[in-house]
């Protein structure tokens, strides 16, 4: 390609022969590190894609719900009275803690909530059904079931912002790799090769000069 | 053991008391990073936060955006998506793929 610049660039380093065999050895370990980063790369991305696509409906769901019920409680709030609302939902009877597992893919560390509850099972109103209305009862029912898909989304949502963040990097390293460190180490490999094939025939032809003129003073002896 | 916490106006989120998450009101948007960070300092591992409060708490979500936990997560309350999270997930595919390739259409 015409346009494209070129970084590649010999590195700054003696044309030795122990410079060169040292360069090797850095060729090949970058060679296999560009490869399982690009492995590395192609499946986070390809996990990324998965479950951007799962939040993605997930969270349409999870808003189009959440929306219904905050209706229905709106509906309720303007028939009981903002104050009776609160005093209903003033001290819940349940309590929750989530159960956070640390998974680690791809050396990502991402976060598995699952939802638990501690109360009576299904005690979920905090409030005698006599004076509120049952719309609250709707609103909270709503959120009652969708507390389980509400901690997915959020595990999902951290997942993905962890993995686009290595993804970013980890696109970062694979390209360094491939389009300057592999490049560079190839062109200085080559330069040195050069040197050391210039000098070694350089000696030869001084060698050969060295013999004729050996020769010459033989013959003119 | 870890917590989950919702952040928002309190007729809002107070209902999600029920279900067992703590509730927690702040005076003004400006007030719901402090919030954000005491939580995560008392083990709060899931954190909701009201659309509303959530543009407001810029600051709170960039500290905790490259730590595993908490999670931070808006949620619309007061009837109507604002489409926040959307945006956000936006945000990360152009970030990860280089073009939205997910949501743009």
């Amino acid at each position: 390609m015409a346009n494209e610049v070129n970084f590649v660039a010999v590195l700054n380093v003696n044309p030795t022969r122990m410079e060169l065999s040292r360069l090797k050895k850095s060729l090949e370990v970058a060679l296999r590190g560009h490869k399982l980063l690009k492995d590395k790369r192609d499946e986070l991305m390809r996990r990324f894609l998965e479950m951007m696509r799962e939040e993605k409906k997930l969270r349409a769901e999870v808003e189009e719900k959440l929306v219904l019920s905050q209706k229905y409680l709106q509906s309720s709030a303007a028939t009981m009275g903002e104050k009776d609302l609160k005093t209903a939902l003033l001290l819940p009877k349940q309590t929750a803690s989530p159960e956070v597992v640390e998974n680690n893919f791809m050396s990502v560390r991402i976060p598995e909530f699952s939802y638990k509850m501690h109360g009576e099972e299904n005690d979920i109103f905090s409030y005698g059904y006599a004076h509120t209305s049952c719309d609250l009862d709707r609103a909270v029912e709503i959120i009652f079931k969708l507390r389980d898909k509400i901690v997915r989304l959020a595990s999902l949502e951290k997942s993905l912002a962890l993995m686009a963040g290595e993804i970013e990097r980890t696109r970062r390293r694979v390209n360094a790799l491939e389009y300057v460190m592999i490049p560079n180490y190839h062109e200085t490999i080559r330069y040195i090769i050069m040197k050391l094939d210039e000098s070694e025939r350089s000696n030869s032809i001084r060698l050969l000069k060295v013999k004729d003129m050996i020769i010459l003073e033989k013959i003119e002896k | 053991m870890y917590k989950v916490g919702i952040i928002g106006d309190f007729e809002n989120v107070a209902y999600f008391g029920a279900i067992g998450m703590e509730t927690f009101s702040p005076k003004a948007p400006e007030d719901t990073s402090k919030i954000i960070e005491r939580l995560a300092k008392n083990d709060f591992a899931v954190i909701f936060v009201s659309e509303k409060y959530y543009s407001a708490a810029e600051k709170a979500v960039q500290t905790y955006a490259d730590a595993t936990l908490p999670a931070i997560v808006p949620l619309p309350c007061g009837g109507i998506s604002q489409g926040i999270a959307r945006e956000q997930m936006k945000q990360f595919v152009e970030r990860a793929v280089g073009s939205d390739i997910i949501f743009d259409n």
